[in-house]
């Protein structure tokens, strides 16, 4: 609250949501998801075969007060695509099963019998280093 | 002093337990707020109250995690970022905290 100014791990949020066009903040990761709403969201993207960047909000709590803050979003997860929040997991849920999600992320429908979240579908996406030195 | 915080895809978290899928971001003030446990009357009683015209269908009997239906004309031409925003702000810091988790479905009427 003090300094509105000067906020490197804000900075680097947003730095994160600008410079890639998939991004999902979560709880854990997609291999290791610590929170159902996350692991479903995760799921989508990656029954989708999308490339995405997912960053781990658990290890340090100002990560979600910042976040939260830039997005006016108050939980986990939240996916931002093309630098717009797309919503949580109620919203990405509903997304995919309309298809609507595979239409913004400019992708194929996968066959509907096909269950979500194969493991193997997922896809590695190229490491995200946010470096916060914040000391 | 703080941790270096390195946000990173892929790094792998440790435990399997699932944690809290909502906490707050910091710790608020919650006094008596904290002392009563939710209920799905409550949520929907509130939801009725705060958002014009809405009808609101919520289940959940733990106290903590709810799922609710919400139809209001309040929500038309609204995005669904937009129109779940509106049912979140008549919770505002309770959000997370204690009501732990709300899923949410929204319709405009």
């Amino acid at each position: 609250m003090s300094d509105e100014t000067q906020n490197p791990l804000r900075d680097a949020i947003d730095d994160a949501i600008r410079s890639n066009p998939v991004i999902l903040f979560m709880k854990g990761t997609p291999e290791q998801p610590m929170c159902g709403f996350s692991a479903r969201t995760a799921g989508a993207l990656q029954a989708l075969e999308t490339s995405f960047a997912a960053v781990d909000i658990l290890p340090d709590p100002r990560i979600r007060q910042e976040l939260s803050a830039l997005s006016n979003w108050p939980t986990i997860p939240q996916l931002f695509v093309n630098g717009e929040l797309v919503g949580g997991a109620d919203i990405v849920a509903e997304m995919y099963e309309s298809g609507e999600l595979a239409e913004l992320l400019g992708v194929e429908q996968p066959d509907e019998d096909v269950p979500p979240a194969q493991p193997a579908a997922a896809q590695q996406a190229p490491p995200l280093s946010i470096e916060n030195r914040l000391s | 002093m703080v941790s270096v915080a390195s946000l990173c895809i892929g790094r792998a978290g440790a435990a399997h337990c699932f944690i809290q899928c909502s906490d707050p971001p910091t710790a608020l003030p919650l006094g008596a707020m904290a002392t009563s446990m939710a209920t799905k009357e409550e949520l929907k009683a509130r939801i009725e109250a705060g958002i014009p015209g809405a009808r609101a269908d919520v289940s959940g009997d733990d106290g903590h995690h709810f799922e609710a239906v919400v139809a209001a004309p309040a929500f038309a031409g609204l995005s669904r970022i937009a129109q779940h925003r509106l049912v979140y702000d008549v919770f505002g810091g309770e959000l997370g905290d204690r009501i732990h988790a709300l899923s949410l479905q929204t319709k405009a009427e």
